[in-house]
């Protein structure tokens, strides 16, 4: 028989001691992610990504601008316009593998401790269980800042360089609202596949079913929201993009992928690719499910850290 | 003793888990030296070490690590290294890895906890194995890996949770040897085990737990002693057992003479009058007699004892 119960550890120390301790916990981690396999070869995939995208950007810019609006603008778009789309056309494919990767390299974060019934080691230590929380899910997080943050910074760089010589300072200025939009699609990412990759690892207590669960909760989520849209044309007769408030916005939320395109198009501006429009929740909405998913995940870990295994 | 002396006090300490009373009303305290805390499965004794290094409110008493409430002040688990049963983390990392990595939990830097684990790897004789995964290590080198881990910030208060487990007899030797020197250098040691000859090996001093009380305090001897009414049992070896056997049942409080080739083995309440009447035989009759001694102050005669 194994009984489990509620530890217990208030912590006195001021904040500035409190703050670095996760540190440790962060470094190793995230080392043993960029070792993996999963890690170096998502990261080969994502860097083709990233040079197709810098190439077709720089061959035929306008396709980007009518992949998003579906017709040439006359004239053509201004090369902000073509940025900010070839910048949302590269998220709409990270948002879809990035996930992926986090699933590969921070599925075991807990679960292998849990396994290992390691957690004494830690808390036997001068840290406390949101210290654990913090540093588990900062790994994931870091993880997106090379598969995310980085390759759609590099865009941005890239197109802001190929403007001509006399223009690229006053160019750069004008793309403020998108590196804002970049770093919101960003910390999109971190919060909500982090925070379900840690969730599910403490969740499943073992790697594959960690795995497992989340592909399921990544890429079986546009099931369901197809469901929820199919019912809602039907009890409706209308156009599905009609129906966006209410309870059918709080099912699109499941969909974490389109909760990054939402924001990040909400922060940006940029047009949303048609096949999106009835899918992609408000950005509020999506704003609030992470927000919710976030503190889930930490509740849960934190609670998990403070359970202690005390007769076998 | 100082309050900031390498120290674990328990002042009626109790802890329960619904209706299940794991450690019931304990008093005691560890200064340094190494104790050993005894009992079988279920005694309590993991429960106790939880508390003690923090991973547990108690539900009623107190318990104090160096002068301070370990659940209240994590700052204090820095003097603090805990060897728990279950294997290290990472096992596909090597044993310096491990020791390095949980040492910079301490708040040493990277260059400080690499210089820290290979000292502390060496001294627990992990040196030439030290980079090789965790995952290969034998029982007994992982256990050896578990103490690396808990030594490398060089704790005053050490805490080990069935330390011997799955050692060859070479490696218990040395790590016998190691903890009695690290009781030695002033540190506080409390060895869990429930294999008794194990912490008779390490220590003298016990505490015996069962059912979450505990049940003796002291050195073995001491408890020993305490049980005076209960009969000690004595082994006398003589080439003349028959006259010997005869000599001996004669005495008072004497309850029960076996008798074997070469041997004679007595149970007896009141064992001075039996070595009294063994030297005067031997110095005045001539008796035969090569060698005698109590054979149950051993720890688990004493252990039988007391829960039975």
């Amino acid at each position: 028989m194994t009984l489990y119960t509620r530890g217990y550890r208030r912590h006195e120390d001021g904040f500035q001691a409190r703050t670095l301790r996760f540190g440790p916990i962060f470094v190793q981690g995230y080392r043993e992610a960029v070792r993996s396999k999963a890690f170096r070869r998502l990261m080969s995939l994502f860097t083709v990504i990233l040079i197709v995208h810098c190439m077709m950007y720089y061959f035929n810019p306008d396709q980007f601008v009518r992949r998003l609006s579906g017709v040439a603008r006359p004239g053509g778009a201004s090369s902000a316009e073509t940025l900010r789309a070839s910048v949302a056309s590269l998220l709409g494919a990270l948002r879809w593998l990035s996930p992926l990767l986090v699933l590969f390299v921070g599925s075991g974060l807990v679960a292998d401790d849990l396994r290992a019934r390691a957690l004494p080691l830690y808390l036997v230590r001068p840290i406390t269980p949101a210290d654990y929380w913090l540093g588990k899910w900062l790994i994931p997080a870091a993880v997106l800042g090379v598969a995310v943050l980085l390759p759609l910074l590099v865009l941005l760089v890239f197109g802001v360089m190929l403007e001509p010589s006399d223009q690229v300072v006053a160019f750069a200025g004008e793309q403020g609202r998108v590196a804002l939009a970049i770093l919101a699609a960003y910390a999109a990412c971190a919060v909500a596949y982090g925070s379900l990759v840690v969730l599910l690892s403490t969740v499943a207590g073992r790697r594959t079913p960690a795995l497992v669960l989340g592909a399921a909760a990544i890429y079986g989520a546009p099931v369901i929201v197809s469901l929820a849209l199919g019912a809602s044309v039907i009890g409706r007769h209308g156009h599905p993009a009609a129906a966006t408030t209410g309870l059918l916005d709080l099912v699109k939320t499941i969909w974490l992928p389109m909760d990054v395109a939402s924001i990040f198009h909400a922060v940006s501006g940029a047009p949303i690719e048609p096949d999106d429009v009835a899918a992609m929740p408000d950005p509020w909405s999506a704003f609030g499910m992470l927000v919710l998913l976030f503190l889930l995940a930490a509740f849960v870990v934190i609670r998990r850290a403070r359970t202690v295994e005390v007769v076998a | 003793m100082n309050d900031d002396a390498p120290s674990i006090r328990l002042d009626r300490l109790s802890k329960w888990y619904g209706d299940v009373l794991a450690v019931n009303e304990v008093s005691a305290e560890f200064g340094p030296g190494v104790t050993g805390l005894l009992g079988p499965n279920g005694a309590g004794k993991s429960t106790l070490l939880k508390v003690v290094t923090g991973m547990l409110y108690p539900s009623l008493g107190g318990v104090t690590v160096c002068g301070e409430r370990p659940f209240d002040a994590p700052h204090v688990m820095r003097r603090v290294g805990l060897v728990p049963e279950q294997d290290p983390i990472y096992s596909g990392a090597s044993a310096f890895e491990v020791t390095a990595y949980l040492t910079r939990l301490h708040g040493f830097s990277a260059a400080e906890a690499a210089a820290r684990a290979q000292t502390t790897l060496e001294r627990v004789g992990l040196a030439a194995a030290m980079d090789r995964p965790v995952r290969g290590y034998s029982k007994g080198m992982r256990q050896r890996a578990k103490l690396a881990q808990a030594l490398a910030h060089d704790p005053d208060v050490l805490i080990l949770d069935e330390p011997l487990n799955g050692m060859d007899p070479v490696a218990r030797r040395d790590v016998v040897q190691l903890i009695h020197d690290l009781g030695a250098e002033g540190r506080c040691v409390l060895v869990s085990s429930h294999v008794l000859h194990e912490v008779e090996s390490m220590t003298k001093r016990v505490l015996l737990m069962d059912h979450g009380r505990v049940i003796a305090d002291g050195t073995i001897a001491e408890i020993r002693r305490d049980l005076s009414d209960r009969p000690l049992t004595i082994r006398v070896e003589t080439s003349a057992p028959r006259e010997l056997a005869g000599r001996i049942v004669l005495l008072e409080g004497v309850e029960r003479v076996d008798v074997g080739p070469g041997l004679v083995v007595v149970m007896t309440k009141r064992p001075n009058d039996v070595f009294a009447g063994l030297a005067a035989w031997a110095v005045d009759d001539h008796v035969p007699i090569g060698g005698y001694g109590p054979t149950d102050e051993s720890l688990e005669a004493v252990f039988r004892y007391l829960t039975t």
